[in-house]
């Protein structure tokens, strides 16, 4: 398996997606970096603290931006074989189809977490930047770590909800119809994050949950839990399902 | 005879109709099978059917006699293939590309990716991005993947499609080469019936889904005529006097000026001297021997394979 994860790595070399993918990433810091500075300007008396800088990020990263990156990135990597025409060069190897798909998943779950930390790292940089220009408060290692982990995590739990988008390109064999989807539900993700109802929508119940705000919902935790987990089984069944039956015509 | 491929009623049906039907197909141990067909045969289909990509709705697929369900990681370890264009990835290179496909066998051998580059002459483009290669280059490479194991059985769909003379001439050295001195079992397909002729040990003919000829190349060659074509003045003159003096030779007229006659090249001067004699002019005397496209023609009910 190491194998199939080490080629779908190689895979990606000098692949413009891999750039594209972090500047993505990189886009959360800026905005947060940019909005600080406006509002320091307007308000010179306000101080900020790097945990509110990550908490406010948070949303961002795992409802909106990133989001859309993370689907680009599962649409790229499901897709690629079918538009650049690769499966009837791979397939007629002695490789079992399902290995090459949890290579796949293996390698966006990779993705995903580096991305997430890549955010991580940008807003990192640019409040220690800030920090040195016009003072940051709490900027200590222990909640530099903190964040570093509810971030992992937090892509962690988007990969989850991901899946079926692996499906969508696999049965479209492109990138555009998981990203108009994605964007529909990135408004989904926007009306609903602030709603109790929001519990039971997978994309923001994951959200809720990193913020601990899941609880407060009214619904059970075990409910908007068993929610993501069968999206997730949902999204990985169809795409095992679909790429075993396939004919490749 | 050992037969590397064995197809037993393999059928294949795609909305209620078969494009491959009932074919038993057998590829002879260390020869060359040509495989012909008009677009929409089903070669295609029956190539990648032997291959997994595509799951046949009927019959059985026999690779090295053992079914080509049952062990796909010890058979597919000794078949290469190439199937239409051949699909790589576009941001790498040749060398790349051929270290993933290994990578993919688990082979990390390195050696071999460079002597099968400089067989199929793409040596040199070392920093090259696929997406970058001509449509030959894209065909060449595609070869390349193909041999690169040192496979037993290659299955090829049109690998020739794209390439220039020299590069055609450079495929058919090496197929040849490989069948005759590694021993490789070649099933190929191509739009270019002389490049089968000149390479092919066994023919066989799809038509609308089904085999219907399977054939070997030496049979073929005893079974293909071979006539003389006369230049002649007048072409209906010139098929009185044949008629009339030479009534067991068989006599046809093609275009305005020639005549085709079955016969044996010794007789020509004499006919020639007949025709002289009979006031028809002769400009010119051919040997002719009927071609795989001649043959093909008439087994598909005419028309060509494009």
């Amino acid at each position: 398996m190491l194998n199939l994860v080490y080629c779908e790595i190689l895979k990606l070399k000098n692949a413009k997606m891999v750039g594209l993918s972090v500047m993505g990433a990189m886009a959360v810091p800026v905005m947060m970096f940019l909005e600080a500075i406006q509002v320091h300007f307007e308000h010179p008396e306000q101080v900020f603290a790097l945990a509110d800088i990550y908490d406010d990020s948070l949303l961002y990263v795992m409802l909106l931006v990133n989001t859309m990156v993370y689907v680009a990135v599962t649409a790229y990597l499901f897709s690629r074989e079918y538009e650049e025409k690769t499966l009837k060069t791979i397939l007629p190897l002695p490789v079992l189809r399902v290995k090459l798909l949890f290579g796949k998943f293996i390698t966006l779950f990779l993705w995903t977490v580096v991305l997430s930390v890549v955010s991580w790292g940008g807003i990192l940089i640019f409040s220690g930047c800030y920090s040195v220009v016009f003072g940051l408060e709490g900027f200590e290692l222990s909640v530099i770590l903190q964040w570093l982990v509810c971030f992992v995590a937090g892509g962690i739990l988007v990969f989850l909800t991901i899946s079926p988008y692996a499906y969508l390109a696999e049965k479209t064999k492109g990138i555009v119809a998981p990203m108009i989807v994605v964007a529909v539900m990135v408004m989904g993700n926007a009306a609903l994050c602030n709603q109790k109802f929001g519990a039971l929508y997978p994309w923001v119940s994951t959200y809720l949950l990193m913020k601990g705000e899941l609880a407060g919902s009214g619904y059970p935790v075990w409910l908007s839990l068993g929610l993501v987990v069968m999206l997730s089984i949902f999204g990985y069944a169809a795409t095992f399902s679909y790429f075993l039956r396939e004919d490749l015509k | 005879m050992d037969y590397i491929v064995v197809t037993e009623d393999l059928a294949k049906n795609y909305g209620g109709s078969d494009v491959v039907s009932q074919v038993n197909l057998h590829v002879p141990k260390g020869r060359v099978y040509g495989l012909l067909g008009r677009n929409g045969a089903g070669k295609t289909t029956v190539m990648k059917m032997m291959l997994n990509l595509v799951k046949p709705t009927r019959g059985r697929i026999l690779l090295f006699g053992k079914d080509n369900g049952t062990d796909p990681r010890e058979i597919y370890h000794k078949i290469g293939s190439i199937i239409e264009s051949p699909g790589f990835y576009d941001n790498l290179t040749a060398y790349d590309n051929l270290r993933l496909l290994q990578c993919l066998r688990g082979k990390k051998d390195t050696r071999s990716i460079i002597d099968v580059l400089e067989t199929v002459n793409l040596s040199k483009e070392t920093k090259k991005p696929f997406s970058d290669y001509s449509l030959g280059m894209k065909q060449r490479l595609g070869i390349a993947a193909a041999i690169i194991h040192e496979p037993e059985l290659l299955i090829l769909d049109e690998p020739i499609n794209g390439l220039d003379p020299i590069g055609i001439s450079i495929i058919r050295s090496l197929l040849i080469k490989l069948s005759r001195e590694r021993g490789t079992t070649i099933l190929i397909s191509s739009h270019a019936l002389n490049e089968i002729e000149q390479i092919a040990d066994v023919i066989g003919v799809m038509q609308n889904g089904n085999l219907i000829e399977e054939v070997d190349m030496e049979k073929l060659r005893q079974r293909m005529r071979i006539y003389t074509r006369f230049a002649v003045s007048d072409t209906a003159k010139a098929a009185g006097i044949i008629k009339a003096r030479f009534p067991d030779f068989a006599c046809s007229v093609e275009d305005e000026n020639y005549l085709l006659m079955n016969t044996k090249p010794a007789a020509n001067s004499v006919i020639n001297k007949t025709l002289v004699e009979g006031g028809v002019g002769v400009t010119e005397i051919a040997i002719c021997e009927e071609t795989l496209e001649a043959y093909f023609a008439e087994l598909i009910g005419g028309g060509k394979i494009a």
